[in-house]
Order: structure tokens, then C-alpha cells, then sequence
């Protein structure tokens, strides 16, 4: 390795002359939007984006003002309160399931390597006479589930030509029945099933199916969204599974009939064959927004396209009976002002802290007096790319029964 | 006595005193301009990014050179200021997968401009291999074995133990030696 990656060199003269044009710039603020823009991003991306800012952050354009401003003014306006807090005294726990996914440079995978995505699970807890600490740790999802908690496992593996890796679910304390995998018939094929979402009884999550070219690259197929109930998911069998209706969770089984629907979607539908969209047939999934869960619908392309579909987040509210307590404390626009560069957050249901993603971290606040603390009372190092898909919490007498309960299931660290 | 680090730093210092700013750039290009492209383009793999991101580090680094540290040489310096550059494309990135585009949105049937790019140009089928690896673990590997940084300077750069920069090390081999091997048994 003592020869560079590449024949070619690529720091040309070119972008030497480059550089030395931009010497007299004032910095920039940020060096992101103009990475971003090197990117050429579909029309999906940006309606996506879109609806999302729109949707989950309305007072968006007010907020990055406000960012400006306090940034500009050394954080004067910052909602920060240097408080004197006793985590022993707060009364909720956090259990946090994290989805670690290749690096957006690895998203394009090589001509045969595939990376997978890794899951694991944190409890956040009072520790009495330790503070707040992750008292435990362990991998795949732990989901509390009544009054048990069931376990989700990514299982990976190859069947005749094809590679896959499937959810497996089932209670902790009776383990599951490892799901098959049936071949296809169509060539080598690599199925992945990756959560986006776990809470309550629901698990939501993407299938995709992936092919390998002649020189053994990769091609994405096809990406499906499903909600499914943990007991389906357990109860699913041999993958892929058949699209039967009762597999899985529909818009209509959440939202009834009332669901408004986005307009791309009808408009979509009315395209194809002039009739409302049955709420029962199409796909959706719930994924994490800047401080709350969102329902992202998958829009139908024309039929001739039938492989081209897009998704945007649909203007549901999700009830509590699918993301319980998703609601912030502090509202998102104080804690993006407090701590720039968040970029999402949790607060407990007993007012009492909120955990806020932050420059590949998971840091712990104390929340007092309707601001959020200044200083980290616990600092979780997170994976490159590691997302949330899971935020349940315990509060009062149900704190010490889950930390028993994950340290069995899990590790304590 | 004094280490390679310090005399460059004193260099440094001096030339700052010295010279035009300008000039100190021009040089600083001349010697780590490659350096810095090629970690930039090895940890992203897309020949644009590597572009902005080496615009950026020698921005970043002209407006602070007055900052350079004795305790690190120029060259860890500047590998450090790509490694956060490259951490901020990532978080972009990071952004973008929290809403999820990045994993459902279709993609094309065709190779990436990125991969062809590799097969075209990469100097030999170990860094080809190593271009594959996942992020972390090619990471080490190329501080290690391209830039040939110490178990502890990698450490100090990715804020991270050397216990844990071993650990990736071996793992980024295990993951070679698997490449190879998944390699040659599709040969066979």
C-alpha cells in the first residue's frame, strides 16, 4: 500500500489554481450544502426533503434564522440553563435501538462486497450513586412488547446463489424460530430486510432485493415498505414472503379511512387507472424525522414504470398506540438553537432529561426550567451513519424491572 | 533532540514570520496536495467530493496555520483537518439517511461513475480490495499501511484508543484476507 490508490493522480494543477482562486473567500459556514450539491440527487431526493422539512420542521425558515442569528452572536439567544441536577433523581429510562448502516460512500458497494446493516440496543438509566449511565448494552433490537420484551436479529446468509439477511423475532426469554430463506428463480438475487422503525408491537421495514450484474456488481431492484406487528413478523416464514394482507400493518388498520393522503399519490393513482387509492394497498412505513416519527408513503409510479417509485411523508399524525410519547419537552427549535449541529432529539416523559443526537453522539441532558442543560451529564459514542429506529421509555416503578430485564437480554457494559 | 514534528513546526513558525501566506500554501500543495486528495477520495470514492474536500482542508489550512501544533507532523495535521472535512460530508450524508432517501430512492442500473472510476484507475487489486472495506476499517488500514501513522497518532486522529485502532486494524485484515479468499474460491 505505499503506492497511492490510483494511477491517476487527482490533484491536478487545475485544482491547485482552484484553491489558490478561493484564498481570499471569506469561510464559509459550512462546507455541507456545497458537498451536498457536488452530489447529483434525483427529484425524488429533493421532493422528499422537501416534504419532510415542510412537514416535520414548519417553522423550519424561522429556525435557520434564528440559528443564524444566535450563531452569529455567540449563542446569546441559546435556551441553555447551567443547572445543579441529580440524575439519580430522574425518573424515566430510555431504551435506544440504533440501525448502523454503511457510510454514504460505502452505499454504492463494491463490485461484490456487501455491507450489512448492525443493530444494537442501549439502556439509558438512572444508576443510583453512578448518575445516568448506559447500565445496558447488547446487539439486535430489544423491544419491549406487553409486559415481556421480544428480541429482533438481522440473520445473514447465502442460499444457492442467492445472499439475503432476514429479521427474526421472538420473545427474549424463549428465543425464536429462525426464519428461511427460499431461492429465487431469477439469478442471484440479495434480499435484505432493514428496520426503520421498532416500538410498541410494530416493527417497520424495508425489503429490498438486489441483484449482481455479469461482473458481479451490484443493482438495486426493488425496495418495499412494510409495518408489520412483531407477531407477524415472527410469524412470517420463508422469505420473501408472499404479499398476504394479513402480513402486515395497512394505512387504513392505523388511520381508518380518514387518512389524508398525499396528493402525489392520488394524483399518481388517478393516472393509472382513474380510481381512489385503497389505503389497504399502499405502501408505507414509519421513519425518524428531526425530533418525532413520520409516516413515509410510497408513491406508486406510472405503470409503464412500474419499477420507479418515490416516497414522501404523508401528513399523518401517528397515534400513540404505534410511537407512544413522541413528543418533545423542549420544543426542537430551542434545542437546534442550544446545541447546533443536533440533529435530533428525545425527551423523556418525565420531563426530566433529553438525549440528542449530535456529531456522531447520543449526549444526555438535564432539562430544567423549560431549557434544556448545558452540560452533557453522559456522552454515547455512535457508529458513522448509526440512525435511530427505536426510543421506548420506562418511567418510575417500570425503571428498575427494564434495566433488570436488559442486563438479562443484553450485557451490562 | 529535536523530533521531526518540532523542526517542522519551528519551520513552520518561522516561514509563517517570513513568508507570504500564499507561498507557505503554494508549498504545502506541493508536498501533501496528493496526500490529501487520495485520503479524501479513499474514504469517500467519489472524484468530485475528493476535489471539494482537498479545496477545502487547504482553505482551512491557509487561514490556520498560524494553529499548527508541535505535536503532530505536518502531514498529521493536514490529515486531520481532511478526516473532520470528510466526517462533515458523512454527517451530510448521515442527514440525508435519518429521512431515508438515500436507502429507498431507485437507483440506476448501471455502474457509478465511482466504481468505474476505481476499476479504471486503481493501482492494484489490494487497493481495490481496500477500497471496499467499510469506512472504519479502511480507514486504519490506510493510515496505517498508505500514510504509515503510528498506532498512537492514528488514535490521537480518530479520537478513539489504541486498543480500539488495533482492533479495527485486525478486523480490516480479517476482512482482506476473506476478500481474498471469497476471491479465489469464485476463480475456482
Amino acid at each position: 500500500m505505499s503506492s497511492p490508490p490510483l494511477t491517476k493522480n487527482g490533484f491536478t494543477d487545475e485544482l491547485r489554481e482552484k484553491i489558490e482562486s478561493r484564498l481570499d473567500e471569506l469561510p464559509a459556514r459550512s462546507r455541507v450544502p456545497a458537498l451536498m450539491s457536488a452530489g447529483a440527487y434525483a427529484a425524488v431526493v429533493l421532493t422528499v426533503l422537501f416534504f419532510l422539512v415542510q412537514w416535520l420542521r414548519p417553522e423550519a425558515g424561522q429556525q435557520a434564522e434564528t440559528m443564524s442569528a444566535a450563531s452569529g452572536s455567540n449563542a446569546t439567544n441559546a435556551q441553555t440553563r447551567e443547572t445543579v441536577v441529580d440524575p439519580t433523581s430522574f425518573r424515566s429510562a430510555l431504551l435506544v435501538g440504533l440501525r448502523s448502516d454503511p457510510l454514504d460512500g460505502d452505499m454504492e458497494g463494491g463490485p461484490e462486497q456487501r455491507h450489512l446493516p448492525e443493530y444494537r440496543t442501549l439502556l439509558i438509566a438512572p444508576d443510583s450513586g453512578r448518575g445516568i449511565r448506559v447500565v445496558a448494552e447488547g446487539s439486535g433490537l430489544l423491544v419491549p412488547y406487553g409486559q415481556v420484551f421480544w428480541k429482533i436479529d438481522a440473520l445473514s446468509g447465502a442460499s444457492g446463489d442467492d445472499e439475503y439477511q432476514i429479521l427474526a423475532a421472538g420473545p427474549a426469554e424463549e428465543g425464536y424460530k429462525a426464519p428461511t430463506y427460499r431461492d429465487s428463480t431469477e439469478g442471484p438475487v440479495i434480499w435484505t430486510e432493514t428496520v426503520l422503525f421498532a416500538g410498541n408491537r410494530f416493527v417497520s421495514l424495508a425489503e429490498t432485493e438486489q441483484t449482481r450484474g455479469d461482473d458481479g456488481r451490484l443493482f438495486e431492484r426493488s425496495v418495499s415498505l412494510k409495518v408489520r406487528e412483531l407477531k407477524q413478523l415472527a410469524a412470517l416464514g420463508a422469505r420473501p414472503a408472499l404479499p398476504k394482507p394479513e402480513t402486515h400493518v395497512s394505512l387504513n388498520d392505523i388511520f381508518g379511512e380518514r387518512a389524508a393522503l398525499p396528493e402525489e399519490l392520488q394524483l399518481a393513482r388517478d393516472a393509472e387507472d382513474g380510481s381512489q387509492p385503497r389505503l389497504s394497498e399502499v405502501e408505507w412505513g414509519i421513519v425518524r424525522g428531526q425530533g418525532r416519527w413520520a409516516a413515509l408513503v410510497q408513491v406508486p409510479g406510472p405503470v409503464s414504470e412500474a419499477a420507479h417509485r418515490s416516497q414522501t411523508v404523508a401528513p399523518l399524525t401517528l397515534p400513540a398506540s404505534v410511537v407512544s410519547h413522541d413528543t418533545l419537552a423542549v420544543p426542537w427549535e430551542d434545542i437546534a438553537r442550544a446545541l447546533p449541529g443536533a440533529l435530533d432529539a428525545l425527551t423523556s416523559p418525565t420531563g426530566d432529561f433529553a438525549a440528542v443526537m449530535i456529531d456522531q453522539r447520543l449526549e444526555i441532558y438535564p432539562l430544567a426550567d423549560g431549557g434544556i442543560g448545558e452540560t452533557p451529564l453522559l456522552e454515547v459514542e455512535l457508529e458513522p451513519g448509526e440512525t435511530l429506529v427505536m426510543a421506548q421509555w420506562a418511567t418510575d416503578d417500570y425503571v428498575p424491572i427494564w434495566i433488570k430485564s436488559a442486563q438479562k437480554y443484553l450485557q451490562e457494559p | 533532540m529535536p523530533t521531526e514534528a518540532n523542526t517542522e513546526s519551528e519551520y513552520l513558525r518561522y516561514i509563517v514570520d517570513t513568508t507570504d501566506k500564499k507561498t507557505i500554501l503554494h508549498n504545502l500543495m506541493t508536498q501533501y496536495g496528493n496526500d490529501v486528495w487520495n485520503f479524501a477520495f479513499s474514504m469517500t470514492r467519489k472524484w468530485e467530493v475528493a476535489d471539494d474536500i482537498t479545496q477545502d482542508v487547504f482553505l482551512k489550512a491557509y487561514r490556520h496555520l498560524h494553529t499548527f501544533r508541535s505535536d503532530s507532523s505536518l502531514k498529521t495535521w493536514l490529515l486531520a483537518i481532511a478526516r473532520n472535512t470528510i466526517k462533515d460530508y458523512h454527517k451530510a450524508a448521515f442527514i440525508r439517511k435519518v429521512t431515508l432517501v438515500d436507502f429507498v430512492q431507485t437507483k440506476d442500473a448501471r455502474p457509478s461513475a465511482e466504481q468505474e472510476v476505481i476499476e479504471r484507475f486503481a493501482v492494484n487489486e489490494i487497493w481495490k480490495q481496500v477500497l471496499e472495506l467499510p469506512a472504519k476499517y479502511r480507514e486504519v488500514l490506510i493510515l496505517y499501511g498508505h500514510y504509515q501513522l503510528s498506532m498512537k497518532e492514528i488514535a490521537q486522529l480518530l479520537g478513539v484508543r489504541e486498543g480500539t485502532v488495533k482492533s479495527r486494524l485486525h478486523q480490516a485484515r480479517l476482512k482482506i484476507v476473506q476478500m481474498r479468499d471469497r476471491a479465489e474460491h469464485e476463480r475456482n
